[in-house]
């Protein structure tokens, strides 16, 4: 009776876990699916420009003022957080390096993304969800539209131009910070400041990022449009996409930012 | 002519058509009636293949609506227009945009040709100068009104109406009834409507089909209907609470399946 009773409990977790496998490969494959149609969409013209501008500009313009402060007070942050170890070594000097290092590599892109990630893909999927619960999403297909055509390509175009420069906007912002941090607190000479900034800086260190950025942008655009056009349920069901599609771009960031970061450490060196 | 024939829908394990067969005839105006969540928007939205059936086909002109892709399906629906029960008004654009939409998408038509069509679009549901609105700025009504003007905006031939009067006062309801009527004549176009308020089938239908689980029970004019012998038919319209379809669901006494 124990045996047949434990035997029936691990059945029913077997059935869990395949069923959230099952789950998830679905989801990866939708992802997937809804990516490759976008960027076949792409390529079929005509190309909607007045509507990728007013994107360019709702989530990538109007997202600089968030990125100036999150990036601004990270490379503050960061300064003082380094400085505190490097005063114990009288190598004060190397937070300049430091910071430009990590930020151009690291923080700017992964940061700037998270930023993005809350602020544009929820606005993104709640919108498009609203429209999907409110039939619009329907009515757009009688009216001979594609959805995807119509709606997603002008977003995922508008981020993976936006995101890259958003990024470079924050690396700089962060660079500052640390600048101010350098020669206010730190007494580092200005001009010692920035040519340690600059000789630390490689090529390879900003476009990595921008590589980074751009892989983060398709992440966000795509999840959060994939989010909103599968929403279903009212008012309910869009805060539960939305909620949704920040939560995975922000893991997918973060897990792709980890994979980027093995492959320009281990592969591209 | 739109033929639907052994058509089968399930959503998520749950049947809803469950061989649905249906002939719409070119011209008339098939009201089709069944209590709310039967399965009557699906139908509709089968016929102009947002929807792709389990099994079975849906043929408009010959054509299987499944099938069709790209830029046969662009055309196919170019023929149809469509009024949601919300409207589905884009509220990111205005009447303008709303109800040419399918003029500025799909066609070089000079602007001025474009808005010419969409003021006789408006006009025909007594609408006028509203077309700089965003359609938060419009009642209930009025979009409903906006909705039918961007169906009827590319000269469709057939037109479906899914549960037009639904949510409006009695007085807009009737009005909407005489705009299908009006349409129809006006256009002579093939229209389906979805709806579950029989005053509006009776005015507007040449024809009623009835759909009782999934499948069409009952159909005929509305004096065909009206003097049904089946008592399904006979409670849904009299709009009975007692009677075999609810007595069905604490039974589950009598199937159509």
């Amino acid at each position: 009776m124990g045996d047949n009773s434990g035997q029936a409990g691990i059945n029913v977790q077997n059935n869990v876990l395949v069923k959230k496998c099952i789950h998830f490969v679905e989801y990866a494959g939708g992802l997937t699916l809804l990516l490759l149609r976008t960027i076949g969409w792409i390529f079929v013209p005509p190309l909607k420009r007045k509507q990728l501008v007013e994107q360019m500009s709702k989530n990538g313009v109007d997202s600089f003022s968030i990125v100036f402060l999150t990036a601004f007070f990270t490379g503050i942050v960061l300064a003082l957080q380094t400085a505190y170890t490097m005063k114990q070594m009288s190598a004060e000097i190397y937070i300049a390096s430091l910071v430009s290092v990590s930020l151009t590599r690291e923080l700017g892109p992964v940061l700037t993304a998270l930023v993005v990630a809350a602020r544009v893909g929820a606005s993104i999927t709640a919108e498009l969800g609203t429209m999907n619960v409110t039939e619009q999403i329907d009515a757009l297909e009688t009216l001979a539209t594609n959805p995807v055509k119509y709606l997603v390509v002008p977003r995922f175009l508008a981020l993976t131009v936006m995101l890259p420069l958003l990024t470079v906007y924050a690396d700089f912002i962060g660079i500052l910070g640390g600048f101010l941090v350098g020669f206010s607190k730190l007494h580092i000479a200005p001009h010692l400041y920035i040519k340690k900034t600059f000789d630390a800086l490689a090529m390879k260190d900003i476009y990595t990022g921008m590589i980074k950025a751009l892989v983060f942008a398709a992440i966000i655009a795509i999840v959060a449009c994939y989010e909103g056009m599968r929403t279903k349920g009212g008012a309910e069901g869009v805060g539960r996409s939305t909620t949704l599609s920040v939560v995975i771009s922000c893991i997918l960031v973060i897990t792709f930012d980890c994979l980027f970061t093995a492959l320009f450490y281990f592969v591209l060196r | 002519m739109i033929v639907i024939d052994d058509m089968h829908k399930s959503f998520e394990g749950q049947p809803v058509l469950r061989g649905t067969t249906l002939r719409i005839e070119k011209g008339e105006t098939l009201v089709i009636i069944g209590r709310s969540g039967c399965g009557k928007s699906v139908l509709l939205k089968h016929i102009i293949g947002i929807l792709r059936p389990d099994r079975g086909t849906i043929k408009v002109e010959e054509q299987d609506v499944a099938k069709l892709k790209g830029k046969d399906l662009v055309q196919l629906r170019m023929k149809f227009g469509m009024l949601f029960q919300g409207a589905a008004l884009f509220d990111s654009l205005s009447v303008y945009e709303n109800v040419g939409f399918a003029l500025l998408e799909h066609t070089r038509l000079p602007e001025e040709e474009i808005r010419n069509r969409v003021r006789q679009a408006l006009e025909s549901v007594d609408l006028a100068h509203i077309e700089e609105k965003k359609p938060a700025e419009l009642s209930g009504g009025m979009k409903k009104r906006v909705g039918l003007a961007r169906a009827i905006c590319n000269n469709p031939q057939i037109i479906l109406y899914d549960e037009p009067t639904t949510g409006l006062d009695p007085i807009m309801a009737d009005m909407i009834n005489d705009l299908i009527i009006r349409l129809h004549k006006q256009l002579k176009v093939t229209s389906v409507v979805v709806t579950h308020d029989m005053k509006s089938a009776y005015k507007v239908a040449t024809r009623i089909a009835m759909l009782y689980e999934g499948v069409i029970i009952a159909q005929g004019t509305p004096d065909e209907i009206r003097n049904s012998p089946d008592p399904i038919v006979q409670q849904f319209i009299s709009g009975a609470a007692h009677g075999p379809i609810t007595d069905k669901r604490l039974n589950g006494a009598i199937s159509y399946e």
